[in-house]
């Protein structure tokens, strides 16, 4: 019944267990008594991932605190990225593996109508559209958001891997 | 194209198979010259990556999933335990309320929801044919690797025999483990020569989970439950304690034809 989608998404937008917990909750009440809205052989799990998203923006953010994040111009500034695309980079910066503390870490990152995106089409496996109406924007944003927060979050996690010593090559930026 | 001369946002389109064949010919052109692009493709594609490793379903908490039954079956108007509200104030909820609760999720909620089986099989069939199989996935045309990798990846109850179509024209091209409404499946696809895919799925379950059709067939003592979603067509049956699936956007005719000539009883 998704119920596991729905606290995952939760825990991920919220960051917090105590809200994620309030956050599914309230989701899944808001879901019984809207119940009339879903169209059967729809997609059940977008149409309650557009409610936990929904809900998470409109309610959660005004109440309360919402960790600070940087804008995505200064996160691409940061890893060196330049939005026309005209960045270089070594032979395979990207080949490292990365464990999954460090990508929710890169994931936190970003700010939220791109982490958005990316939670919505690349973990939970909705299709451009169904993420879209989730995020009651257009098809063509998402294509932008995802463009934007999937080379951050890629050059976030090579530069963590440099960090650490797994990637050796060096990475030129221009 | 953008007017920088590079594919930009389009890279994104390309990496998620959304380009349709002509600009796709196009950006492969433009990657094959454009080293700055390929760069990108790298970089997107590796964020992209990334953040599908993000893809496994943690487990709901015991105690909010009970909760949660509490809080609806209050809305519905059966008496039940006072809600625990996690968030303010933890209440511990007995085992029997506790069954109580989940048996009240399971029929407030599985019900209505039964129709996800098929739209997540729809959903698996989409996603394959916009962005190809999963990037675990296998991709052979050799039945017994395909088996062989199902096997591993899903463990004995996903053991399951890749069909043979190739009297019918149809090439085995890999299979991945998925998930279906919340449960593994094995999944393998199939092409013909004229480019058209077919899917088969198989899951733990029962025939008598998916909602009523008006298209039900019976074949050699099996039962067909026949779908229309969009142009897909999906044909059900079962097989042991597996439920199988072949999906095609062909006619119902067609695919039920192939489930007729392939459905077969556990040995």
């Amino acid at each position: 019944m998704h119920l596991g989608a729905v606290y995952q998404a939760a825990r991920r937008l919220t960051r917090d267990d105590s809200n994620a917990r309030d956050l599914t909750q309230d989701t899944m009440l808001r879901a019984y008594r809207a119940f009339d809205t879903f169209t059967p052989g729809t997609n059940a799990k977008a149409w309650l991932l557009k409610i936990v998203y929904s809900m998470f923006v409109n309610d959660y953010h005004r109440t309360r605190r919402a960790p600070a994040t940087v804008t995505i111009e200064e996160l691409e500034t940061q890893s060196g990225i330049q939005l026309a695309g005209a960045t270089e980079v070594g032979p395979d910066p990207f080949g490292a593996t990365w464990s999954e503390p460090a990508i929710e870490a890169a994931l936190a990152e970003l700010p939220e109508p791109f982490r958005m995106a990316v939670l919505l089409v690349d973990v939970e496996e909705l299709s451009y559209e169904e993420a879209a109406r989730a995020l009651n924007c257009e098809v063509g944003t998402i294509r932008s958001r995802l463009y934007r927060a999937r080379r951050v979050l890629a050059t976030r996690l090579a530069d963590v891997a440099h960090a650490h010593g797994i990637d050796r090559e060096k990475r030129r930026t221009r | 194209m953008k007017d920088s001369g590079h594919l930009g946002e389009q890279l994104v389109d390309f990496v998620d198979g959304r380009l349709d064949p002509a600009n796709r010919a196009l950006a492969d052109e433009h990657l094959a010259v454009c080293g700055t692009c390929r760069d990108e493709l790298r970089r997107i594609e590796a964020g992209r990556k990334a953040a599908r490793l993000l893809r496994s379903e943690r487990p709901v908490p015991d105690d909010l999933a009970a909760s949660i039954g509490v809080l609806l079956d209050r809305q519905s108007g059966t008496p039940a335990e006072p809600p625990a509200r996690i968030g303010a104030g933890r209440r511990w909820i007995g085992p029997a309320a506790a069954a109580a609760a989940l048996l009240a999720i399971a029929l407030v909620w599985l019900q209505p929801w039964r129709p996800s089986l098929v739209s997540s099989v729809q959903a698996q069939a989409d996603r394959v044919d916009r962005s190809g199989l999963p990037d675990d996935a296998i991709r052979s045309d050799d039945i017994p690797t395909i088996e062989r990798h199902l096997a591993e990846r899903g463990g004995p109850p996903l053991s399951v025999r890749v069909i043979d179509l190739a009297m019918m024209g149809w090439r085995p091209e890999g299979g991945a483990i998925v998930r279906l409404a919340g449960r593994p499946a094995a999944l393998y696809s199939y092409r013909n020569d004229a480019s058209q895919r077919l899917f088969c799925q198989m899951f733990e379950g029962r025939l008598d989970e998916l909602p009523a059709t008006a298209d039900v067939r019976t074949h050699r003592g099996f039962q067909f439950k026949v779908f229309r979603q969009a142009d897909l067509t999906l044909v059900f049956w079962q097989e042991g304690p597996l439920v199988c699936v072949l999906a095609a956007r062909l006619p119902p005719d067609a695919v039920v034809a192939l489930a007729f000539e392939k459905a077969m009883r556990p040995s």
